[in-house]
């Protein structure tokens, strides 16, 4: 059960995760709009849902991220706002349009509304997989968005995406605008963001404003768990190691559960995670720096 | 095909670093042409090829090319005109990629969402194969891990896979190993006489810059101090370059171009 509960987080936040493999792996932009934007598909998705359209739900949230995203980068490639400055006015923004979706509440309630998942749930009842309903859904969105993302990978825009977070010089000698890539990178990564938000609130039935606080920390940190994994080989492997490194935080942080740590620390965990695995590097250098002073010193 | 008129350029205007580098500069390059540009460190030779490229708007003045006022057009806009190569070799490719994404991404095969096809895969192939350093065995290895020499071998390729009107070579061996350094520039040679593209190359090797291309210009200060071509430049030797280089700015070389010599 607890697995279980594991496994559907990990696959839900692992998309919000692809989503980063996307603008922070591979445009190299650390958009710092993406708590906020996971917040908008959450409550997009379930005033849409709460008006009786589970499906269209997914769209709006989709269409809503998308839109976000475009902004954030339309801020750094049309205003001269800096990357990081201009995730962070989208973040605060979208706190405002978020209550304001949510018609002046921080709270939605869907427990008696049918969702994606819910309907599903009556599919499977009497059968083994009655309890995996949520499981089920969230695979597939995963499975869909690893495969499209992968596929868009290797398109020629998908290559100029890679290219302008890796040269933007050799973007532009090959006649390609990095301000046009940037905007396409980041309204696809915050569209799945935005699902991944939406998904989370259809599975849990409800949203309230602080959905998303953190979430940008603690992808990271699956993100980079994923990374830690990867040999470097392919784009297609990369993306399943960021999928497995979702779960395998949300593994690690259930099993810390069940041994009496208390929830309110799964940011501090997360934190910890991206400090370590983004500073490991460095500290080794300096250490092995001052261990070769200290023998000439000898 | 290139002309610039009256073109000026300031750094930091109104500081105390303020830096004129150029002004009321004009320029013609005739189709063709193989012009190779010497001169001292910051004599503005590469802000030349900023100003050319689009990386660098002029602060007054115009930039033609093939007779089209390209003085506001952007960098990537000018590119399917322009191509550039730079010293450093990992600036003309993405380091992340495949050798072949990068081709895929110089070749600008078909649209946006279009996948290379194994006609186009095959064409690539052979653009590799042609360079004859092997490099079509690591089609598939990320160009990170290429040396130097391969790398700009590939950026050569790149950047004149659709020929450009115009080749912008900013000394493009200098980062390279002797050997490296002459099959770049060996390949260069080909390519351009291929087809046919006009080039201005900057070029610390006064030996080179003498005996490749049809003009030599000499930079300093940002001014055009010395102009050479046809016969009076065929008995030209570098000795003669060196000195009329300290005759017209009463400067040595530099040791870097006397170590070339």
């Amino acid at each position: 059960m607890l697995i279980r509960t594991a496994l559907e987080l990990g696959l839900i936040s692992s998309l919000t995760v692809l989503a980063l493999f996307l603008s922070y792996s591979m445009l190299n932009i650390c958009d710092l709009s993406t708590d906020g934007v996971f917040t908008i598909g959450a409550c997009v998705g379930a005033v849409v849902a709460l008006s009786g359209h589970p499906f269209l739900s997914i769209f709006a949230a989709l269409a809503a991220g998308i839109l976000a995203g475009l902004i954030t980068a339309l801020l750094q490639t049309r205003m001269g706002v800096d990357s990081l400055l201009s995730g962070i006015i989208v973040n605060t923004a979208s706190f405002s349009i978020n209550i304001a979706i949510m018609g002046k509440s921080s709270l939605l309630n869907m427990n008696k509304i049918t969702t994606i998942f819910t309907m599903l749930k009556d599919l499977l009842q009497n059968t083994f997989l009655e309890n995996y309903h949520i499981l089920l859904i969230s695979l597939l969105f995963v499975i869909a968005v690893c495969l499209l993302l992968n596929l868009f990978l290797k398109t020629r825009l998908g290559l100029a995406i890679r290219a302008t977070g890796n040269n933007p010089v050799m973007v532009e000698s090959s006649s390609i605008d990095p301000s046009f890539t940037t905007i396409i990178g980041l309204m696809i990564s915050s569209g799945i963001t935005a699902l991944s938000g939406c998904l989370l609130a259809q599975a849990q039935k409800s949203v309230n404003i602080d959905i998303g606080s953190g979430i940008l920390t603690i992808c990271l940190a699956s993100l980079l768990i994923g990374r830690i994994l990867s040999r470097n080989s392919s784009v297609v492997a990369d993306t399943i190691l960021a999928v497995l490194g979702a779960i395998i935080f949300r593994t690690i942080y259930t099993a810390a559960l069940r041994l009496n740590m208390p929830a309110y620390m799964l940011k501090l965990i997360s934190a910890v995670i991206v400090l370590i695995t983004i500073s490991l590097p460095y500290m080794k250098e300096r250490y092995l720096l001052s261990k070769r002073k200290r023998s000439q010193h000898a | 095909m290139l002309d610039l008129f009256h073109i000026s350029k300031t750094y930091d205007p109104g500081t105390i670093n303020e830096k004129v580098l150029y002004s009321d500069f004009n320029f013609h390059v005739d189709q063709g042409d193989y012009i190779t540009i010497v001169g001292a460190n910051g004599s503005g030779k590469t802000t030349l090829f900023n100003l050319i490229s689009g990386r660098l708007l002029p602060d007054e003045g115009t930039v033609l090319l093939d007779g089209r006022d390209v003085t506001f057009e952007s960098e990537h806009i000018r590119a399917h005109e322009i191509g550039r190569l730079f010293q450093d070799p990992s600036m003309g490719t993405a380091p992340g990629l495949t050798v072949y994404e990068n081709l895929v991404l110089a070749a600008k095969t078909g649209g946006w969402l279009s996948m290379p096809n194994s006609h186009d895969k095959e064409y690539l192939k052979q653009k590799l194969m042609d360079l004859d350093i092997g490099l079509e065995e690591r089609m598939h290895q990320r160009v990170g891990t290429l040396s130097g020499g391969q790398r700009q071998a590939l950026a050569l390729v790149m950047a004149t896979i659709h020929p450009p009107k115009l080749l912008l070579l900013d000394e493009h061996t200098a980062a390279l190993d002797p050997q490296s350094a002459e099959k770049v520039t060996e390949l260069t040679d080909q390519i351009i006489k291929e087809n046919n593209i006009t080039c201005l190359m900057i070029t610390h090797d006064l030996d080179q810059a003498l005996h490749t291309g049809n003009r030599t210009i000499m930079l300093n200060e940002g001014e055009i101090v010395y102009d050479v071509s046809g016969k009076e430049r065929e008995k030209l030797e570098v000795n003669d370059l060196i000195r009329i280089f300290k005759e017209k700015t009463r400067k040595y070389l530099d040791d870097e171009v006397l170590l070339n010599v």
